[in-house]
């Protein structure tokens, strides 16, 4: 594991006057978008503006070619086929659209639904609302004292009943190893059920192969790998798209319209109803290819060695509380810090220059797992350096000494 | 801005040992919980009016940041003997203060000290969240609800 990725000049809003101040420690919430891809939406607008597979003249053409071309792009990049990536604006929307299309088709009471107290409410409540509409049940799968899933403790909470398991493959706030998914496709396999995959913290930090994993589905988000903002994935396995019924239902997902009834594309066309966000899916499609210039090994490698350097260097301050798990961990370091609120600890770091992100991060019932309200929360991508951890560690002491002095 | 204009001593006082904390024991008149959703602060308020509409007992309860719980706790302590009237008149005086439309002024006192609230964007809820808490509480009241 070497990982030494030294790229900030890559990234214009990390570099100039205020830029070069700036510590960017919350990759986890979105990340920093390098040049290429901000140069691509430009390119865009500029030369290639038209609406996808609607028109005849040549600049549409155009436009559909470079969306579908973002598309194998994607596919490439977590090794599936282009007719699996459905374009969606989102992880959120990617998990709606199968607690939607596939689960209230497909779950009837005495099912179970098995996810955990770990997940981000966007892997959460789509299923609080799946069981409610079908009178399934939803079962958690129980935590490790570092309050993270493990396989094991999957296999175990998988029964007979199971019908779908999904979970996040790298929790957004306990920056935990990446699961090992192909041991939990197969025991979901074996009785039945599908796997969903939230891969919002894994997709943008690691090598991915959704064959390997062999998961059903897999949901991420463009913007935390470097992609725009109203770009996401739902990858889904070519047989079960094709069984799974639309989600959102107009333009350019139908095949043959009459005033009763219409027949619709095949999948991914049929789930991506209105015009695509043409933009984004082609920034999204340059930021995979940057990633994979970088090399995924090597992100991951470099992100998990700045987390565990943080972690450690952390752990080391008296007072000072990190969570999830002791050792080889992610990029992604929450943290407290005695007798001084998460919000008061983001506000001084500010104050230097460091942005990390404090509150409940979407996780209320992992909070009250943790037994805190909010806690901080640091992460590291491609841009970081270990001197970003050395301002993390000098900014949390001099925030520990402020609030402990005054206060005295 | 340095960070000492926000966490004046009075404010880091008050959230180490806050006044006024806890349910209040005996009746209660009007009552309201708020919580911050993006942050996870959470605070209700509670106030119990005595002879000549004069609020007679105010007390906070709730988990937050130093901000949210000074604030708390400061404005518990200032209700007591004031009218209804002139606690709407406080609260409006405070909020505007912390989101910075106005100046501090000397009716707000111990309040003064969140005057540096209005240069933290990201902290203005914090602060305003027991007022709110307040201002829900009151107007169930005189909506009889
Ligand atoms: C683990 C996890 N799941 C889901 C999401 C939701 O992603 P989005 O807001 O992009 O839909 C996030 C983002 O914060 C996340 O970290
Ligand atoms: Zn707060």
């Amino acid at each position: 594991m070497s990982g030494r990725i030294d790229r900030r000049q890559d990234f214009p809003l990390l570099v100039g006057p205020e830029g070069a101040e700036l510590t960017y420690l919350d990759s986890a919430a979105t990340a920093q978008k390098p040049e290429v891809v901000l140069a691509a939406l430009a390119h865009y607008y500029r030369y290639d503006n038209a609406n996808v597979y609607r028109g005849v003249y040549s600049l549409a053409a155009r436009a559909t070619a470079a969306f579908e071309a973002a598309r194998e792009k994607v596919a490439r990049f977590i090794h599936a086929d282009p007719d699996e990536v459905v374009f969606t604006r989102g992880t959120t929307e990617s998990i709606n659209m199968v607690a939607w299309a596939w689960a209230r088709a497909e779950l009837k009471p005495g099912d179970e639904i098995l996810t955990s107290e770990a997940e981000h409410h966007s892997n959460l409540v789509p299923w609080q609302e799946a069981a409610r509409a079908t009178g399934a049940e939803l079962r958690f799968v129980p935590l490790s004292e570092d309050k993270t899933v493990s396989v094991d403790s999957v296999l175990g909470a998988i029964s007979q009943r199971t019908r779908i398991v999904a979970l996040a493959q790298v929790s957004n706030v306990l920056g935990n190893l990446p699961l090992e998914v192909a041991r939990i496709s197969e025991a979901a396999h074996r009785v039945g059920a599908v796997v969903l995959i939230d891969g919002a913290q894994s997709v943008p930090h690691l090598p991915i192969d959704v064959h390997a994993m062999d998961a059903d589905f897999v949901a991420f988000s463009g913007h935390k790998m470097m992609g725009p903002t109203g770009i996401g994935v739902l990858y889904g396995k070519r047989q079960i798209l094709a069984a799974m019924a639309p989600f959102h239902f107009g333009g350019e997902m139908i095949s043959h319209v009459d005033p009763e009834v219409s027949t619709y594309k095949d999948a991914p066309q049929k789930f991506e109803g209105g015009t695509p966000p043409i933009a984004q899916a082609i920034g999204l499609g340059v930021a995979c290819d940057y990633l994979s210039g970088l090399d995924m090994a090597q992100v991951m490698a470099h992100d998990r060695r700045l987390g565990e350097l943080a972690a450690s260097r952390l752990r080391e301050v008296p007072g000072v509380h990190v969570y999830g798990p002791r050792g080889d961990r992610m990029g992604v370091v929450s943290f407290n810090l005695d007798g001084v609120h998460a919000h008061d600890v983001a506000t001084a770091l500010d104050q230097q220059g460091i942005c990390v992100r404090a509150g409940h991060h979407c996780c209320q019932p992992l909070m009250r797992q943790l037994g805190v309200a909010a806690t901080a929360r640091a992460s590291f991508y491609a841009y970081n350096t270990e001197q970003d951890v050395d301002k993390l560690t000098a900014g949390v002491l001099s925030t520990m000494e402020f609030f402990h002095h005054v206060a005295r | 801005m340095s960070l000492a204009d926000l966490y004046r001593e009075i404010i880091l006082e008050h959230a180490r040992h806050p006044q006024h904390k806890g349910p209040l024991d005996g009746p209660v008149t009007l009552q309201a919980g708020l919580d911050n959703p993006t942050c996870g602060d959470e605070v209700v308020v509670q106030v119990r009016l005595g002879p000549g509409g004069l609020v007679e007992a105010a007390k906070f309860d709730g988990v937050g940041c130093s901000i949210s719980m000074a604030a708390a706790s400061i404005m518990s302590e200032m209700l007591v003997g004031r009218t209804l009237a002139q606690v709407k008149e406080l609260t409006e005086s405070y909020t505007a203060m912390v989101s910075g439309q106005k100046a501090p002024t000397d009716d707000l006192q111990d309040l003064v000290a969140f005057a540096g609230v209005a240069q933290f964007p990201m902290r203005v809820k914090c602060a305003a969240l027991p007022f709110h808490a307040l201002q829900k509480g009151i107007s169930r009241y005189e909506g009889g609800i």
